[in-house]
């Protein structure tokens, strides 16, 4: 199901912004991939680069060693 | 076995500090019984030579899975120096299985030992292994910790070796084949350097370190796989691995994209496909590959941070665990 909501939010780039918005439904997934798929639609570098995904960068980042 | 990680933390080092490992003497402890194990079984010079040159590369690097080590020592309670041996034991095992892990792959010429004769790196390789051991069973703990640490190193490895076959012979079908295969060649050593901190500072095993050290080796992977997807000069691309982030790809491509299947399914060669690497990266972004994995990484850091936070431990030591993944 996950897939299937990648899918739609794909082709309709304005579901995104809804669903930011709370006016897309996500049913059918469970609440850590809703949270992580919020996440990810906030992570305004994810999908133009691939080196940048989220969490792990913010550790990579924070390197001081 | 694609075994390097990026955990690399501020607050770590940090965390370390506070219980008197300042990180400088930190790497220099780790280094120092980790020069002293290739010294005493690396005999023969030219040996010794190309396995120092192995080991200086890795010393440059930021020692992460023997800062696991010691961390957890740390967070359960272990005190004393005797943990850097066992620190650096760990990234000698972890040493060795990279150097397997790119002569099997071939897709990495940056390292010594990718400058050296694949003979005796190999050597080097079997050698490292078996030192890690030695160093091991040569700690200052109570034997019997010191008897289920070695066991849980080799059972590790072993893991690992399974899952890097299943990585080489690529009969990867399923995402589920996939997660199998990356728990047993990735996670298995990040599960090994924290569960074998607890296990010498407390005699115990702890089935969350395990399963959160789990969670946070196979995010990472995830992380790396879709790295390197774009990477057409690293191995994974030119092998055709197949990934998470490959999987969903070829799941979704569409109608103009078939050439991204008949690549994978070996119907295409690399140099008939060299010149269309903006078309793939298009059909990378217009099916979601990229928001497909991160939220699954995503979700392995949440399953991460929600079993550390079950730790009965000190908060302050279960912040610096958490701040792993944040």
């Amino acid at each position: 199901m996950l897939k299937e909501i990648i899918q739609s939010l794909m082709k309709d780039p304005e579901a995104a912004q809804r669903l930011k918005n709370g006016r897309f439904e996500l049913a059918g997934i469970s609440e850590v991939e809703q949270r992580a798929l919020l996440d990810a639609l906030e992570d305004t570098n994810r999908v133009s680069k691939a080196g940048e995904l989220g969490a792990w960068d913010t550790v990579k980042a924070a390197a001081a060693l | 076995m694609g075994a390097r990680i990026d955990i690399i933390d501020e607050s770590l080092s940090h965390s370390l500090t506070e219980m008197g490992d300042r990180m400088e003497d930190l790497a220099e402890s780790v280094a120092k019984e980790i020069r002293g194990g290739v010294q005493t079984y690396f005999a023969l010079p030219h040996l010794y030579e190309q396995a120092t040159a192995c080991v200086d590369e890795k010393l440059r690097g930021s020692l992460p899975f023997a800062r696991l080590t010691v961390l957890h020592y740390r967070a359960f309670g272990g005190r004393g120096p005797a943990i850097y041996r066992a620190a650096g034991a760990i990234e000698l095992m972890i040493l060795g299985a990279d150097i397997v892990d790119d002569l099997q792959d071939k897709d990495n010429n940056l390292t010594a030992w990718s400058r050296m004769s694949p003979e005796i790196a190999l050597n080097i390789a079997l050698g490292l292994t078996l030192i890690s051991g030695q160093m091991l069973l040569a700690s200052e703990f109570p034997l019997e910790r010191i008897h289920e640490a070695v066991q849980y190193m080799n059972t590790q490895s072993l893991t690992a070796i399974n899952g890097q076959t299943a990585d080489l012979l690529n009969d990867i079908q399923s995402e589920e084949d996939y997660l199998r295969m990356i728990k047993q060649k990735s996670a298995a050593f990040v599960v090994a350097a924290c569960m074998i901190g607890t296990l010498l500072a407390t005699g115990e095993w702890n089935s969350h370190v395990r399963d959160y050290a789990e969670e946070l080796g196979i995010a990472d992977q995830i992380k790396n796989d879709i790295r390197d997807l774009l990477d057409w000069e690293r191995g994974d691309f030119r092998n055709r691995k197949k990934t998470l982030s490959t999987l969903y790809l070829l799941q979704y491509i569409a109608e103009e994209d078939q050439w991204i299947a008949d690549y994978f399914e070996g119907r295409l060669r690399m140099e008939e496909i060299g010149h269309r690497r903006e078309e793939f990266e298009r059909a990378v972004e217009r099916t979601g590959t990229f928001l497909y994995t991160s939220v699954r990484m995503r979700m392995h850091c949440y399953n991460y941070l929600r079993i550390v936070d079950k730790l009965n431990i000190d908060v302050q030591w279960k912040n610096r665990i958490i701040a792993l993944a944040k």
